[in-house]
């Protein structure tokens, strides 16, 4: 092996991810972008979506990908829930009060995992978990090509929906203007219930497809909500565009730094390139005015 | 007359024996004489987080000898008290390990147990320090741990700077033995705590014996090792050490088969490599690969067997026992032995007892060679290090000759010939 068939494997590795990490972002932006909270239970919501996959794995060999189909239903109640419960009752409230809440519903989630699956961490092994494809010298994770097309695909979807659809489009109008859209007559508390949902999803699908390569355990969430918040900032608040070149961006410097430096100082390096891009623009890469 | 005086003598006689009797009492250590009171045992241990697939086996033996422990009667010179252990959950997390710490001591434990978690056990034990409290170590293995000269803490297991000179004493005699030379060793572990302090010691000790050519850490939140196996593949390292958790160990395993990487042999350090949870989680990936640790299932002493037949009574006949479950076997049996010559929960005269401890392999629970005995910073000195060669799915010892059940196969497999 090469240093150019190293970096390449580092350059393949960090767009994969980069995708995945677009995905998990998505959701994370949405809300953020609609109804401006910043829900610290995102990566909480994508740790559900792991242990659905596990679940449906392990009990009837249901493969990952195919378990989207029991996962968007069940998403789509606990995000109803979590909103009613509790986003609904503190909207408009200072945005402490709102970081406090969804901290709240991080623990209850991870706590109530603990209380169904117990603390120890899980894992699945499909016929591809560990299958690779020969790219010359490099090797492209089969698991990791799939997730990455299939986040892909869904953020491709999400992008139609937003700008195709009459309830999509009402969804940017609150996002960008929310006085504005409520003067034409979009109901407001709907529409945040819908992208409150939808953000639910896409985080429910994202742990879905990474279950064939990760391994699950109850505090899995905090490493992924830490890295959308950091894509965020980077593409952009709100902006699904922007969570995609954000993911990317970490994907690829994290991956790569790893193998030119070391993995330690690869995120001190996505560090960085969060620091220069907040300076050089403080509203993110694909920022919308607000 | 007579009469008189025999009374007089009675009442002379009931007098001497009163006088007896509480002089007896009062010279008699505490607990003697007493019946049945209770030891308090806090135990602070993670049964969720990444240290759980230890936390929880612990736990398991724990409860299980202390139940039968106290159904037979207790502590015999503390009148048959009972022990009361007291479980807190530290979730894998330092902090919270030492607010358990405090909250256990606050509830009036007279001895404490953890952590199954080095940077958990930093912390607990320097706590229980500060406040006498003795504090046994079930399996942790950082030296610093006992290395800060804390007078109440007493670590039963193997300490990384005995482990490590175990995996490296092993590749050498591997080696010797199968004729071959790894000319281009790596050394690649987690940078959490413990295997952190094997990384500075292999550091330190292995180019002494070895040409490394790549030594790295990576941090917990690493999920992707695509890269950093690409550069141990470009280095051609031919042997690889490691030390991980749980988690990187199933990811490290998975990226290596990915990669097609086929060095000579991965040896690894307790740690993420030595619960079964890794060889449930990596099914038949986790085959051949090299472990020095601390035990094996298949070791020759013949309470291993009675103790695996009772875990599987209570946990079901599917549960296996490894290195955890034991190594608690051992904590309990050196915390049992200790009180029983102490004769009481006071822990000063505790901590006295455990620095006298000097058990072999058979007493109580003990089943871990060579024993138990404390030197002078609380490390046990007397448990001997053990290789085992994961094949079928099992630990199978390999190393040393004494506790060997399997010869070992190396070069390992290549992963297209598996």
């Amino acid at each position: 092996m090469s240093y150019f068939d190293v970096v390449l494997q580092g350059l393949i590795s960090g767009i994969l991810m980069g995708f995945i990490y677009a995905l998990v972002a998505g959701g994370f932006t949405m809300i953020l972008g609609v109804m401006n909270v910043v829900n610290f239970a995102h990566g909480n919501f994508v740790m559900v979506g792991m242990y659905i996959a596990y679940f449906l794995g392990i009990k009837m060999g249901v493969d990952p990908f195919a378990s989207i189909g029991v996962a968007i239903p069940i998403m789509v109640v606990l995000g109803a829930t979590v909103y009613l419960l509790t986003i609904r009752p503190i909207l408009g409230q200072p945005q402490y009060a709102q970081m406090m809440v969804t901290l709240g519903v991080l623990i209850i989630i991870e706590n109530a995992i603990i209380w169904i699956f117990g603390g120890e961490f899980r894992s699945l092994n499909t016929s591809y978990t560990t299958a690779a494809i020969a790219l010359g010298n490099t090797k492209v994770s089969v698991a990791r090509l799939l997730a990455a097309g299939a986040a892909v695909v869904i953020l491709s979807a999400l992008f139609l929906f937003l700008h195709r659809t009459d309830l999509g489009r009402a969804v940017r109008a609150c996002a960008d203007e929310p006085e504005s859209a409520q003067s034409v007559g979009i109901d407001l508390n709907k529409v945040f219930v819908i992208a409150f949902i939808l953000g639910s999803i896409l985080a429910g699908m994202a742990g879905c497809i990474v279950m064939p390569f990760q391994v699950c355990c109850p505090s899995s969430g905090v490493d992924a909500v830490v890295k959308a918040f950091i894509i965020v900032v980077v593409g952009g608040l709100g902006s699904i565009p922007g969570a995609l070149v954000g993911g990317l961006l970490v994907g690829i410097t994290e991956s790569v730094a790893s193998v030119l430096s070391s993995p330690a100082s690869a995120l001190v390096i996505v560090f960085a390139l969060l620091i220069v891009v907040v300076a050089w623009r403080p509203s993110g890469i694909f920022s919308r005015a607000r | 007359m007579k009469k008189s005086n025999c009374s007089g003598n009675l009442v002379v006689r009931r007098i001497m024996v009163l006088l007896v009797l509480v002089t007896l009492i009062l010279i008699c250590p505490v607990g003697v004489g007493q019946t049945a009171q209770e030891v308090k045992l806090g135990y602070d241990v993670g049964l969720t987080g990444p240290a759980s697939p230890w936390g929880k086996r612990a736990w398991n033996s724990l409860q299980l000898i202390l139940d039968e422990f106290n159904a037979k009667g207790g502590i015999k010179s503390m009148g048959g008290a009972k022990i009361k252990y007291i479980m807190m959950d530290h979730q894998s997390k330092p902090d919270i390990a030492g607010s358990n710490a405090e909250k256990l001591i606050k509830d009036g434990v007279s001895v404490m147990m953890g952590c199954n978690s080095s940077d958990c056990a930093m912390v607990a034990s320097q706590i229980c320090s500060r406040a006498k409290i003795p504090f046994i170590d079930n399996n942790d293995h950082d030296p610093m741990v006992t290395a800060r000269g804390l007078d109440y803490v007493f670590r039963v297991c193997p300490n990384s700077t005995q482990i490590t000179g175990g995996s490296v004493e092993f590749a050498q005699w591997i080696l010797k033995q199968t004729g071959k030379t790894a000319s281009r060793v790596g050394i690649l572990n987690s940078q959490q705590a413990n295997p952190y302090a094997v990384y500075k010691i292999w550091e330190r000790d292995i180019p002494k014996v070895f040409n490394v050519v790549y030594k790295e850490t990576y941090p917990q939140s690493q999920q992707d090792f695509s890269g950093i196996v690409a550069n141990i593949k470009k280095l051609g390292v031919d042997l690889l050490f490691q030390c991980a958790f749980p988690v990187d160990a199933i990811l490290l395993t998975r990226a290596f088969k990915e990669q097609d990487y086929n060095p000579l042999g991965f040896i690894a350090n307790n740690s993420g490599h030595d619960p079964l949870d890794y060889i449930y989680a990596t099914k038949k990936d986790s085959e051949y690969y090299l472990v020095t640790g601390t035990y094996s299932n298949d070791l020759k002493v013949p309470m291993i067997d009675e103790l695996r037949q009772k875990m599987k009574n209570r946990y079901g006949q599917d549960y296996e026992t490894d290195h955890s479950d034991m190594l608690m076997a051992n904590a309990v049996s050196v915390l049992v032995d200790a009180l029983e010559r102490a004769g009481t929960d006071n822990p000063a005269k505790l901590r006295d007892a455990l620095k006298a401890t000097n058990l072999n392999v058979g007493q109580y629970w003990y089943v871990v060679p060579d024993g138990c005995k404390f030197d002078e910073t609380g490390q046990n000195i007397k448990q001997k290090i053990v290789t085992f060669q994961i094949r079928d799915g099992k630990h199978r010892a390999v190393y040393p000759a004494e506790f060997a059940s399997i010869k070992p196969v190396f070069p390992i497999p290549k992963w297209s010939e598996r």
